[in-house]
This record gives structure tokens, C-alpha cells and sequence, in this order.
């Protein structure tokens, strides 16, 4: 259920984007959104954004949270979490402090997660790894 | 009276080589073999990461565990990779990646299942896909295990 975040507990969506629905531009919620339909273009909200089953979202999103079920081209920037459910199919980078990603679920992109996540963004990690290892003297 | 004596049949396992990635099938007690179709040194066993292990790549057929106290410097390529530890080196897993709480992870991380705790911290490039196929090794004349 796209009503329910992975710790069970119940998520609001005062604003539901429905199945029949396009929209193309820039989207801002103070509250929950759910997208049942297709969004293109940069998305931001305070509150939860999911991305149900047969929602394609082509957009930046800035939001608290985000549990994705559907298609996601863009890059996803949470204050808090970021779910893929099994049925998600993501393709873009992921700031955010905590991510779970169920079995089933396809990803291609940068990642930066942790409670720092947000002051350095996805970014590709160093190449000379062994050499910054080492012990320095 | 004719005593039906039952033949032992050897248990055995399918693996795919970290080298050419096609399927194997060996004993299920061995713990490295030559693949037959590309003759080279595949390593079967489980490793478990318990301190500070910095080398150039681990390849292992089988299953990789990071643990606590575990830091895994190295290109990784394995069956299955769990991380409980750190993890600083690029991942290649033929199957699943799994990422504990106080887990890091930093480098590129390709597989067919990723699952992450909440609490952890992961830093690259991933690709997560249920229909990822890994490309063939680079072929090095050393061993799989060489240390940096």
C-alpha cells in the first residue's frame, strides 16, 4: 500500500495527481501529493510525494519524503527518506538521508545517503581510493 | 532377497564464474575449482571481513560478508555481498547487495537486488536491476585476492 511508508505507518495525501491527469511545469505542495499520473518538469513539497504503480513522474523532486511504485526519470532529493517499492523503475541520482530499496526494484544512478547526504550531493566517488587509504605520514 | 543398495549421488551446486560469467556446476563442498569453459582459478568460499582488509579486487563465486568492524578496500565481485562494515571499492554482485544500518558503502555498486537499512551511508554510482548481467573480468595474470 502506497498509503503506508515501510515503517507501517499512515502517509496523507491531500493532493492526488489522478491517472488521467499530464501536467508539464513546476509543481509546489505544502502537503502531501500522490501521483496516479504523469508529471513533467521540477516538483517540490514539505510533505510526502509517491509515485504509485502507474504513475511516470519526468522531473526533479525536492521533498520530505519520497516512495516511488512507478517510473521516475529525475533527480530525487529527500529530507528524510527515500522508498523504492518493488514495482519501482528510477533513473536519476538520490540525495537523501535514509533509502530502502525493496527486492524487485530498478535503479540506475548516483547515490548519496546518510545523515551528511544533504551537504554533499550524489556525486561520483574518488578513483584513487587504495592510495587515500593508506596511512598518511 | 535383493537389498536395493542406494548409490550416493555427490551434492552439487551451480555457480557462475567471476571470470567468464557462465554456469558451473561443482561440488557443493568445494572451495575453488578450474571453470571448463575459460580454465581459469574460480574461488568458491565465503569470505567474512572482520578488521581492515585492503587489496586490489576479491572475487569470490560465493558469498562476502563485511562485518562490524570490518573495512573492505578493495573492487568487489561476488555472488552476494553483505555490509555491515565499510565497503570502499567498486561492487559487482551477480546477485544481491545487502547494506546493514551502520553500513557504508563508497564506490560504484552494480547488482540485481539492492536492500538498505535505514541509517546507512552509501556514496557512488548505483544500478540496480532484477535483469543485470555483469560484464566479462578483466583478465589479470595474478591471483583473484592480491593485496594492495
Amino acid at each position: 500500500m502506497i498509503d503506508k511508508n515501510a515503517a507501517g505507518t499512515p502517509v496523507e495525501f491531500p493532493t492526488v495527481i489522478g491517472a488521467d491527469a499530464v501536467f508539464k511545469g513546476e509543481l509546489h505542495f505544502e502537503k502531501g501529493v500522490r501521483v496516479d499520473g504523469r508529471i513533467e518538469g521540477k516538483v517540490s513539497t514539505k510533505g510526502h510525494l509517491a509515485v504509485s504503480q502507474g504513475g511516470h513522474l519526468q522531473a526533479d523532486v525536492e521533498a520530505g519524503s519520497i516512495i516511488v511504485e512507478g517510473d521516475v526519470k529525475g533527480n530525487l532529493v529527500a529530507g528524510d527518506r527515500v522508498e523504492l517499492r518493488k514495482s519501482a523503475r528510477l533513473k536519476g541520482d538520490v540525495t537523501a538521508s535514509k533509502l530502502l530499496v525493496a527486492e524487485g526494484a530498478a535503479f540506475v544512478g548516483h547515490c548519496s545517503i546518510g545523515p551528511d547526504a544533504q551537504k554533499a550531493p550524489a556525486t561520483p566517488p574518488p578513483t584513487n581510493r587504495i592510495a587515500e587509504a593508506l596511512p598518511r605520514k | 532377497m535383493v537389498v536395493e543398495q542406494q548409490r550416493q549421488i555427490p551434492a552439487t551446486r551451480e555457480v557462475v564464474c567471476t571470470h567468464c560469467e557462465r554456469k558451473i556446476e561443482i561440488p557443493a563442498t568445494a572451495m575453488s575449482v578450474s571453470c571448463r569453459h575459460c580454465h581459469r582459478r574460480v574461488i568458491i568460499e565465503d569470505l567474512e571481513i572482520k578488521t581492515y582488509h585492503a587489496v586490489l579486487r576479491v572475487a569470490t563465486a560465493g558469498r562476502v560478508e563485511v562485518q562490524k568492524k570490518g573495512t573492505l578496500v578493495a573492487d568487489v565481485r561476488v555472488n552476494e555481498l553483505s555490509v555491515e562494515g565499510n565497503v570502499k571499492g567498486n561492487v559487482i554482485a551477480l546477485d544481491r547487495v545487502a547494506v546493514g544500518k551502520k553500513a557504508s558503502i563508497e564506490g560504484d555498486v552494480s547488482c540485481r537486488t539492492l536492500s538498505v537499512e535505514p541509517g546507512a551511508k552509501l556514496r557512488g554510482h548505483f544500478r540496480v536491476d532484477p535483469r543485470f548481467a555483469p560484464p566479462p573480468a578483466a583478465r589479470s595474470d595474478g591471483a583473484d585476492d592480491e593485496t594492495a
